[in-house]
């Protein structure tokens, strides 16, 4: 195979985009667990106005979920922008072998 | 014949410096050496040197090395993962890795999706109730009204992320059946 023969402005457009959404799809992730962090803390270890801790912290059903629902979002969102770039590669890649297909075919004929 | 192999061995092994048979020897390694060529050995270092060293325990057998595996490493081989006739820019296992999370993830998303909104119900009954604040019969329609706003959010988030997630998979393998199809090779079906 000879790619880079078929290698088009076109096809490194989407194979950039490609990259960026690989690399997005971290740092998504890291915001998202970073959110997730943030959410957490306050019901892990609970501080009143005067920054004390109080004896007994009360873990509500309203204080679980919303970080749930963070850990699900990043989840999500990697997974989508993942899928994002290996569509990207495949699309370049589909192309790529209809080009080398049509190429050995004029070649032939 | 035996007698030409020993002595093909000793030929050999004569050549090499008396600290690399003394390395070889220590080693004991009987997976890279031959009963022979240890025999031979002990002949050349009893020749070479006063005391041949002690050897170690024998190694018959070298541990694999546990490799660093990437996740889709467990993605049985088919003729979309055929390295021999593998694509560039992406890796098949890789999708199918992808897509059997993506399958998982549909479910979990309506399971978090409806405690979720389980968690917010509580919300929703005091707005609605705040609303009705001059009625008698306030409680119910409250809850009546909070469990059919619920359910309705909660079926249409679900329906929403479920199947939107699962076109995501479907989609990834409908792109690399294309891209499969593409190839110059012809299928191993």
């Amino acid at each position: 195979m000879q790619p880079f023969n078929f290698h088009l402005p076109k096809h490194e457009l989407l194979l950039r985009f490609a990259t960026a959404a690989k690399i997005l799809s971290w740092i998504c992730l890291a915001y998202y667990l970073l959110l997730l962090f943030i959410t957490v803390m306050p019901a892990i270890y609970p501080i009143d106005e005067f920054g004390m801790k109080p004896d007994k912290p009360v873990i509500t059903i309203k204080e679980i979920f919303p970080p749930l629902k963070h850990l699900l979002s990043g989840i999500v969102t990697w997974v989508v922008l993942r899928s994002i770039a290996l569509g990207l590669a495949m699309i370049v890649e589909t192309d790529w072998n209809y080009r080398l297909r049509r190429e050995e075919n004029d070649h032939a004929g | 014949m035996p007698g030409d192999l020993r002595a093909h061995i000793y030929q050999n092994m004569d050549m090499r410096s008396t600290g690399e048979l003394v390395q070889i020897w220590q080693e004991n390694d009987r997976s890279i050496w031959s009963d022979t060529a240890f025999e031979v050995i002990n002949a050349i270092l009893a020749q070479r040197l006063e005391e041949v060293p002690p050897q170690g325990e024998p190694i018959y057998q070298h541990e694999e090395q546990p490799q660093k595996r990437a996740l889709f490493d467990d993605i049985k081989l088919s003729p979309f993962t055929d390295p021999e006739n593998a694509p560039e820019l992406y890796n098949p296992r890789e999708v199918l890795w992808l897509q059997k999370q993506i399958d998982r993830l549909a479910v979990i998303y309506v399971g978090v999706t409806v405690l979720v909104n389980l968690s917010r119900t509580g919300d929703t009954f005091a707005i609605t109730a705040n609303y009705l604040i001059n009625n008698q019969y306030r409680d119910v329609i409250a809850i009546l009204i909070t469990v059919v706003i619920s359910l309705l959010l909660s079926t249409l988030q679900c329906a929403i992320g479920y199947f939107a997630i699962r076109a995501l998979g479907s989609i990834l393998k409908i792109l690399m059946e294309m891209e499969f199809n593409s190839r110059a090779k012809e299928n191993p079906e």
